[in-house]
């Protein structure tokens, strides 16, 4: 009895330990066949990768020699007007820069949508559309960005006053390949090479014409286009209805979307027209991204990375990195790790790390043995504390000046914001040309200040340490609350040393933070007294968005604190008809000092950012325009950074 | 017992309705609005009718024009129409921007409610030329109407007919648009034009006494709601307009595959630990553990994150074990099934230590105090007096019983299975349902946000169930009859 029971235990035991075994032996046998597998697929896709672009550099050849597709001679419908294009004398590629290899980059968020008419993001724009889809007839120039140059146009007639626009569309032109699965048959309808033609052109302005398409910023823009002619494959007309500055770089910096994918759906059927707006912004490509640029998207994983490709048939010079490898985290910190354990061969730190590493770093960090380069460069944004001119006490320019003299910003950009920005007095960029340099920044003198409130009526009655004056028959004290979106720590300090520093010469300021989404409504309904905030520049921005009166008194306009100078008007409205550029540039100074004059923003900073990357990835360079770390002319010298 | 399993599995219906309502009605009291940008049409230029017309879009797509729980815009009195018109124009300019932005929005989600109010004030306000154009402004955009079911993947082609007489009439109706700086005399025309068009359409706004119960109960932003939910449609996301079920399954499983082992850790080491200072309650041991354990659930879980990955993790200045975050390596293609797995695991553990460790001190005291209370019972002494070992007295007789309470509390972890970790997902870049649920509240996104709440609150309720259902399956003295 015992014994059976002794017998059959170890029966069962020997039982258990052998399938243990076939199961170990099953994970071992498995994991060897997935990794021929994995080697046989990958030697494949390496030699059709091979083929295709052993097919593809024969084609460019022989289009450089004998083209395959006879190109047609172009007529021009006003040979006698100049070409309003130049060349680029920027070059992306040297010749002896080295081809390849892949460059790892952060992305902080996800984008919302890659459909670049429905989706505004700045996200997508700086890390994905200025690679693959933000192709437009004409760009500024990289060396003087007062220059536009040759893109997918060759060459722009401008006739009948600043009009007509007749555009000559580059030939050959390819689309890239949409990342569909192309074995399941469904999508053989986009099988081939599609190119870019007029047609493309014409699509887009319907698109963007569409009330029903989610594109409200861009349609105002083209609200006075009066209509799009196509002459011919690779010709076509723009006719505004009136001559604005505005046309002229809506037209020339148009940005068309390829027709054969954004016309159809999933099954290569074309939408209802009915109903065509509506689906266009539920686009079933709207997860990816498609254009004609000098990187083809190949895939996104959400929240964790995105790849793009250097798309081999692009119609100008190609850079020289092969891939583009986005991962996506929102933690700063986690950036910073990354790029020290080179998951990341470039990134931007935030002021805090820049103080950490660069500063204070320690000499064996590879940022201070040389093995991690850092430069700072500057960006398109400037800094500012805003005051509702509607606002009764603030409406008082002396009260603004004081304001501005209580700001103790050179001590603040020192010493908080470690010198990552420069000064700036006006709404225009610090680099262009239209920035009146003679303007000297605003010192801190907290007696001036003190002075001029005096002077304003402002004074203290009461004793109760804040300055107060009769408003309307009614004792008023000197507060008012600035409303922010929580930001950064050094955006908090900064404010809280304002706070302290106009709190010595009788002010209240109490400090509001709320998240974006509240923010923007009570800015649109007006409903703050100051506000603080940053504001993204162009190069030659159009001053009508935030400053002409006219958008003082409408609903959701960016004129937030109802600024309005008749002065200030009339020279707005004179630059949107001015196209020659001293001219532009003397109207932009004069208008900048208006502005200086009235303090309806204290401006604060022109931003800068610290950049890093491993000394193996050569000729960083920054652009003086958005994206400022474009990666094109950059290249890899070698696999592995060197210790210097 | 089935019968009380029924009755409680019924009960759950109007206790999720009742949760649903009260989520719903938070969500749209909250400030802020979604569509974001999308609102603020003016760039440049003065906000044009066509400019507002995509947030309106925007609007009836996720049903943001409609009242939230009961609609009397069919009783919509002229005066309230007049009023909104009146705050809209804002010929004083006195006017607060609010009130304008607000009247300007009802008077958009009015829709055609507001068309024969609008046809009578037009009618009325002849000779005041900036009202006017107001007025026809506003009767352009509201009385174009959107098609039917224009969101489904296929449409039949009766609907398809029905859209297209839609779009007919709406390009008719868009001739009878007029500047708005017109003369009288071209306003009184385009009026004529939209008298005669009234005419022909007024049945249309006309309701029976059935229909405007119908439009008071079902034409709300809650009914609409839950007439998808019944068909276990969450909608799509206001952000990327994919389906929010989808969006919430395929974050799933990074926050499973983090949750799940967190959870069977906990209970693998408090367990015994519970059990051991139990048993030796009042040692050295016992004391030793209860203050460590403390000291643990004492520090916040962001605070050990960003340590942990300054000393293990790759880009930290310490020992360069561990990966400085995300769920797995960029190059997770070239790897085999075992090799992702063994990739997977060395990517959780950082984050796995940060969730487990904070459990350990609340877990391990359930066990105790369960331990406790029955290690000195009679049925205890009687197995010690039968001469068998202290540890089968303890597992075997004395574990039974002390375990009840913490197996109980596994019910109730269910949804913070599913819910995810906001701060480690955020700190470790795992993109889960924690990093998901916060950037739907940034963004505004109500389908996103009452998706994954609703979901944690059916799981809420299961979890609850379960854990009753456990109580009478371990104790047979309790019983549900």
């Amino acid at each position: 009895m015992h014994k059976e029971n002794l017998g059959e235990k170890l029966v069962s035991y020997a039982f258990f330990i052998l399938l243990f075994i076939f199961v170990i032996f099953n994970i071992v046998q498995m994991n060897n066949v997935e990794k021929r597998y994995i080697e046989i697929r990958d030697k494949l896709e390496d030699l059709e990768k091979r083929g295709i672009s052993r097919s593809s550099t024969v084609t460019t050849s022989s289009v450089s020699n004998a083209p395959v597709k006879q190109k047609t001679t172009v007529k021009y419908l006003h040979p006698e007007v100049k070409n309003f294009l130049s060349d680029e004398t920027f070059k992306i590629r040297l010749p002896e820069t080295k081809q390849g290899g892949i460059l790892h980059r952060w992305m902080p968020a996800d984008p919302k949508s890659f459909n670049t008419i429905v989706s505004n993001d700045g996200t997508l724009n700086q890390y994905v559309n200025s690679y693959v889809n933000s192709e437009s007839f004409a760009t500024r120039s990289l060396d003087n960005p007062d220059k536009w140059v040759k893109c997918l146009a060759d060459r722009i007639e401008i006739t009948n006053d600043y009009k007509e626009y007749t555009i000559y569309l580059k030939q050959g032109v390819k689309w890239h390949t949409p990342k569909v699965d192309w074995k399941s048959g469904k999508y053989d309808w986009l099988k081939g090479d599609h190119e870019l033609t007029a047609k493309d052109v014409k699509f887009t302005v319907d698109v963007i014409k569409n009330p029903q398409v989610e594109c409200p910023a861009l349609r105002n823009y083209y609200e006075d286009l009066e209509k799009v002619e196509i002459i011919d494959d690779y010709t076509v007309v723009f006719k505004w209805k009136k001559k604005t500055y505005n046309s002229l770089s809506f037209t020339v910096g148009f940005c068309p979307i390829p027709e054969f994918i954004y016309a159809y759906d999933s099954d290569g059927k074309p939408f209802e027209k009915s109903v065509f707006g509506l689906k266009f912004n539920n686009h079933w490509y709207n997860m990816k991204s498609i254009g004609c640029g000098p990187y083809e998207f190949v895939s996104y994983v959400q929240g964790a990375s995105l790849v793009l490709k250097r798309f081999e048939d692009y119609y100008g010079e190609k850079p020289a990195i092969d891939e583009i490898d986005y991962q996506i985290f929102p933690d700063q910190k986690q950036n910073l790790l990354k790029i020290k354990s080179r998951d990341l061969d470039f990134g931007v730190l935030y002021p805090t790390d820049y103080r950490e590493e660069i500063m204070n770093g320690n000499p064996s960090s590879p940022f201070k043995n040389g093995e991690i380069i850092n430069k700072t460069y500057d960006e398109m944004v400037y800094t500012y504390f805003g005051w509702n001119m509607e606002h009764k006490i603030l409406k008082d320019k002396k009260v603004r000046w004081a304001l501005s003299y209580a700001l103790n910003l050179d001590y603040m950009l020192k010493d908080i914001f470690l010198d990552l920005g420069e000064r700036t007095t006006g709404p225009i960029y610090i680099k262009s040309s239209g920035y009146d340099k003679s303007l000297e920044p605003i010192p801190f003198d907290l007696d001036r200040a003190a002075e001029m409130l005096n002077q304003a009526g402002w004074v203290d009655t009461d004793g109760d340490g804040t300055r107060d004056k009769i408003l309307d028959g009614k004792k008023t004290d000197l507060e008012f609350t600035m409303l922010t979106t929580s930001g950064s720590p050094e955006w908090d300090a900064a404010q809280t040393i304002y706070k302290e520093d106009l709190q010595k010469i009788g002010v209240k300021m109490n400090i509001s933070e709320v998240d974006w989404a509240v923010m923007q409504k009570k800015l649109e309904g007006k409903d703050f007294d100051a506000m603080g905030g940053a504001w993204g520049t162009a190069w030659d921005a159009d001053p009508y968005q935030i400053w002409h009166s006219s958008q003082a008194s409408i609903p959701n306009s960016s004129n937030h604190i109802s600024y309005r100078n008749p002065e200030a008007d009339k020279i707005i409205e004179k630059m949107r008809n001015t196209f020659d550029q001293n001219e532009r540039n003397k109207l932009s100074k004069e208008f900048h000092r208006i502005i200086y004059e009235d303090q309806p923003y204290t401006f604060m900073f022109a931003r800068k950012r610290c950049a890093v990357w491993w000394n193996n990835l050569e000729r960083v360079h920054f652009m003086l325009l958005r994206p400022h770390d474009d990666s094109r002319p950059w290249y890899f010298s070698n696999d592995k950074p060197v210790k210097r | 017992m089935w019968t009380y399993i029924t009755k409680r599995i019924l009960w759950m219906i109007p206790t999720f309705f009742a949760i649903s309502l009260i989520i719903f009605l938070i969500l749209n009291l909250a400030p802020g609005k979604p569509g974001g940008t999308l609102a603020s049409g003016a760039e440049g230029q003065e906000a044009s009718g066509s400019s507002r017309e995509s947030y309106r879009v925007f609007k009836s797509q996720f049903n943001l024009d409609k009242p939230v729980l009961f609609n009397t815009r069919y009783a919509l009195s002229d005066e309230q129409v007049e009023k909104c018109l009146n705050n809209y124009a804002n010929e004083s300019g006195k006017v607060p921007m609010k009130e304008v932005i607000k009247s300007q929005e009802l008077l958009e989600d009015y829709g055609q409610y507001s068309i024969p109010s609008l046809i009578r004030i037009l009618k009325k306000s002849e000779g005041n030329q900036k009202f006017r154009a107001v007025v026809l402004e506003t009767l352009l955009q509201n009385a174009q109407r959107y098609p039917i079911n224009a969101y489904a993947e296929h449409l039949d082609e009766k609907t398809k007919q029905i859209n297209n007489e839609i779009d007919s009439e709406n390009e008719k109706i868009r001739t009878f648009a007029c500047a708005k700086d017109a003369s009288p005399q071209e306003q009184e025309k385009a009026a004529k034009k939209w008298y005669a068009w009234y005419k022909e359409h007024e049945d249309r706004f006309k309701y029976s006494f059935g229909q405007k119960i119908g439009i008071f109960f079902t034409d709300t932003r809650f009914f609409k709601y839950w007439a998808s939910l019944i068909r276990f449609d969450f909608g799509v996301s206001h952000i990327d307009k994919k389906p929010v079920m989808g969006k919430i399954l395929s974050k799933l499983q990074y926050s499973l595959c983090l949750s799940v082992p967190a959870v069977i850790f906990a209970y693998i080491i408090s367990v015994p630990l519970g059990v051991f200072s139990a048993v030796k309650q009042n040692s050295k041991f016992d004391r030793i553990c209860a203050v460590i354990l403390f000291m643990l659930y004492s520090l916040p879980s962001f605070f050990v994150a960003t340590i942990l990955l300054y000393f293990f993790s790759q880009g930290g200045d310490f020992l360069k074990i561990f990966p400085t975050g995300g769920f797995q390596s960029p190059s997770v293609d070239s790897l085999t099934t075992w090799e992702k797995t063994k990739d997977i695991i060395w990517h959780i553990i950082l984050p796995l230590i940060c969730m487990t460790y904070g459990s350990f001190a609340s877990l391990s005291r359930y066990a105790r105090t369960g331990m406790l209370d029955v290690i000195r019972s009679d049925y205890v002494r009687t197995a010690r007096a039968k001469g068998l070992s202290e540890f089968v007295v303890v597992v075997k007789h004395a574990m039974r019983n002390g375990m009840i309470p913490i197996i109980t509390l596994l019910g109730t972890l269910l949804p913070v299975i599913i819910g995810g970790s906001v701060i480690i997902e955020y700190i470790f870049g795992i993109p889960g349902m924690g990093q998901l649920s916060i950037t739907s509240i940034y963004n505004r996104d109500y389908n996103m946000i009452m998706g994954i709440q609703l979901i944690s609150a059916i799981l809420v309720l299961i979890g609850i169930l379960i854990s009753d259902l456990l109580y009478a399956l371990v104790d047979p003295r309790i019983s549900f009859k």
